[in-house]
């Protein structure tokens, strides 16, 4: 099939489709599965009409049947993995230890990361990476950043889900307005 | 005391904290703040303050580290509690560091 063809069908469906949603939404009584073919082949006589005269073995498209499948999607649970781990990296770089400081009055924070990874990578860099030389401790000042991000990338995440989802809920995936979805859309 | 710190050399003070912090400083220098401006916190600032009081033999055993410096803590935590009103540290300058060579004791 040419690709001219393909695209008017597509669109000859898509057409099809707003007009049944359209048709239904104004009747109480109605069988979807007939107006869905009478629009269908309302739209496809349409591209026949101009069709019929070019060539001599020119076919003729019609619907002769619809059956519709009911789909029931279900959303998948969101994977909370990376706000676990990105809290806990971030947890994980903050200033929760305490230990005393040199002498009385005062003590000092670190962070879990920064303690350990200095003392496992206690090795001096040349230049200064996060403010530190000390290998173990840039390591331990990048891990709540990590953390962030993660989260961050987790927020997004769930915001483009919920979108997803709210346009799924919507009537034939058409985002509730007769101009959404496409020729493709799911039905 | 300000004119013991003029005539002074800390010379000893600016190869320890060019070694420490790799920014050279001489008397030159502006009155730099070892946290806001040579980015020294956390347990940098305690490392560096432990090597500079055995060091030049200065005192710190009544100095309030978190008066003076931030702990371990990311940028992002620090604007954080900064936006819920967190006290602001009090600035330790080279001066600082150079009178408390001169007193013998940094508070």
């Amino acid at each position: 099939m040419d690709y001219l063809i393909e695209q008017q069908i597509l669109e000859a469906i898509e057409n099809a489709r707003k007009e049944t949603e359209w048709k239904i939404k104004n009747e109480s009584v109605y069988s979807l599965n007939d107006i869905l073919a009478k629009s269908i082949n309302n739209n496809l006589d349409k591209i026949n009409f101009s069709y019929q005269d070019r060539k001599e073995d020119s076919a003729y498209v019609y619907i002769d049947n619809i059956e519709i499948e009911h789909v029931i999607s279900t959303v998948q649970e969101h994977d909370y993995t990376k706000s676990a781990i990105g809290t806990s990296f971030v947890i994980a770089g903050q200033p929760l230890l305490k230990k005393r400081f040199v002498m009385q009055g005062s003590a000092k924070g670190t962070s879990i990361a920064s303690k350990y990874l200095s003392k496992a990578l206690p090795q001096k860099m040349p230049t200064r990476i996060l403010g530190t030389r000390v290998l173990g401790r840039a390591l331990g000042r990048a891990i709540p950043y990590v953390g962030w991000a993660l989260l961050a990338i987790d927020v997004i995440e769930l915001v483009i889900e919920y979108n997803t989802e709210e346009k799924e809920k919507s009537f034939f995936g058409g985002g509730g307005s007769f101009g959404g979805g496409g020729a493709g859309g799911s039905w | 005391m300000v004119n013991k710190i003029q005539f002074m050399d800390f010379i000893k003070l600016y190869q320890f904290l060019k070694a420490e912090t790799t920014y050279s400083i001489d008397d030159n220098s502006s009155n730099l703040s070892i946290e806001k401006d040579l980015k020294i916190y956390g347990d940098d600032a305690y490392d560096l303050l432990v090597k500079y009081s055995k060091e030049f033999n200065v005192d710190i055993s009544n100095f309030n580290f978190n008066k003076y410096f931030n702990s371990e803590i990311d940028g992002i935590s620090l604007f954080i509690l900064n936006l819920f009103g967190r006290k602001k540290k009090i600035d330790l300058t080279i001066k600082d560091l150079k009178e408390a060579i001169v007193l013998g004791k940094l508070e």
